[in-house]
């Protein structure tokens, strides 16, 4: 299991919403539980909704067939760059932090 | 109240067009889990977020100019307000109702007639507060040493104390309905004028631009 992250950017919703769904289609509620597994953090439903219709209008994810009442959601092409975009920052981030504090 | 009923009154805090698309869905996810009061303030909170998202620019500065209609009165009666306070209070009004009327033809490409519309819409929104008071004055729900501000403290007094010992301030119930009636209609009249003056100003503006493009 991944390690289990809890502030900064890190719990942005949107950015965890889409590392939720790299994996594959999902639908709210199963978005919540994976959050709350791999990430340590638990998002509100209203919070979580929120998120993801600001993250449809940019068009980062996007609906696909409903199940039911449940509709799942995928990440488009942009919200693939996007994810890409902000988790090498990270990654750069992390990098530069650890060595300087190796350095220290 | 049941499980049910109190999800259908936090989905109601979301605007419609947001309910349509996500509202069974978020229902759903409401249903699957317990309903603590922290989830909840996170729907509700949510709800009105996304409403102020949603909101027209003349639902949001009605709105505000409601609040300072509010906090004005409230303010002034715990404590009078001073003087220059008084003569400055509804001056943010017009100005609101001038930046409406310029916002909405530069910013949102409006009609100059849809502009004033929406600065008289926000001032209709505005005065609320202040109708709403005189309803609950006439029917005697409060007291009337709760201040107007529509007026100057020689004309009104001076915050509470002042006002229950004054005799010539407090109108009676059919005297605040009728100023009612005649304050609305005039108020929504000026700001609609004052929103055709600042839409007149931005096509101003954006003629003036156009014509010196084409002098260049």
């Amino acid at each position: 299991m991944a390690r289990k992250l809890t502030a900064g950017r890190f719990s942005d919703p949107e950015l965890l919403i889409l590392s939720s769904i790299a994996e594959g289609q999902k639908h709210g509620y199963a978005i919540m539980t994976d959050i709350s597994t791999f990430a340590g953090v638990q998002l509100g439903p209203g919070t979580l909704y929120s998120a993801i219709s600001r993250l449809v209008e940019m068009g980062w994810i996007e609906p696909c067939e409903e199940r039911g009442r449940q509709r799942p959601y995928r990440l488009t092409p942009q919200g693939l760059r996007h994810l890409q975009d902000q988790l090498q920052q990270m990654r750069y981030l992390a990098n530069l932090g650890l060595r300087r504090l190796r350095e220290a | 109240m049941n499980k049910e009923t109190v999800i259908r009154i936090l989905i109601r805090t979301y605007p419609t067009d947001w309910r349509l698309e996500y509202g069974d869905e978020l229902t759903q996810v409401l249903t699957l889990r317990p309903l603590t009061l922290s989830i909840a303030g996170d729907v509700a909170i949510n709800g009105i977020w996304q409403r102020v998202r949603y909101a027209e620019a003349w639902q949001l500065c009605g709105a505000g100019m409601a609040l300072w209609l509010i906090v004005g009165t409230a303010l002034n009666s715990i404590s009078p307000l001073p003087q220059w306070a008084y003569n400055h209070f509804f001056q943010l009004d017009p100005l609101m109702c001038l930046a409406i009327g310029y916002v909405y033809v530069s910013h949102h490409a409006k009609g100059v007639f849809a502009a004033a519309l929406a600065a008289g819409k926000a001032s209709l929104v505005g005065i609320l507060p202040e109708v709403l008071l005189a309803i609950l004055w006439a029917t005697n729900l409060v007291h009337p040493t709760i201040l107007s501000m529509s007026g100057t403290p020689s004309t009104i007094g001076h915050g509470i104390t002042d006002l229950c010992f004054r005799k010539d301030g407090i109108m009676s119930p059919a005297e605040m309905l009728a100023e009612m009636l005649l304050l609305v209609p005039f108020n929504v009249l000026i700001a609609f004028l004052i929103g055709l003056i600042g839409a007149a100003i931005a096509k101003s503006i954006s003629a003036s631009h156009w014509l010196l493009r084409r002098v260049r």
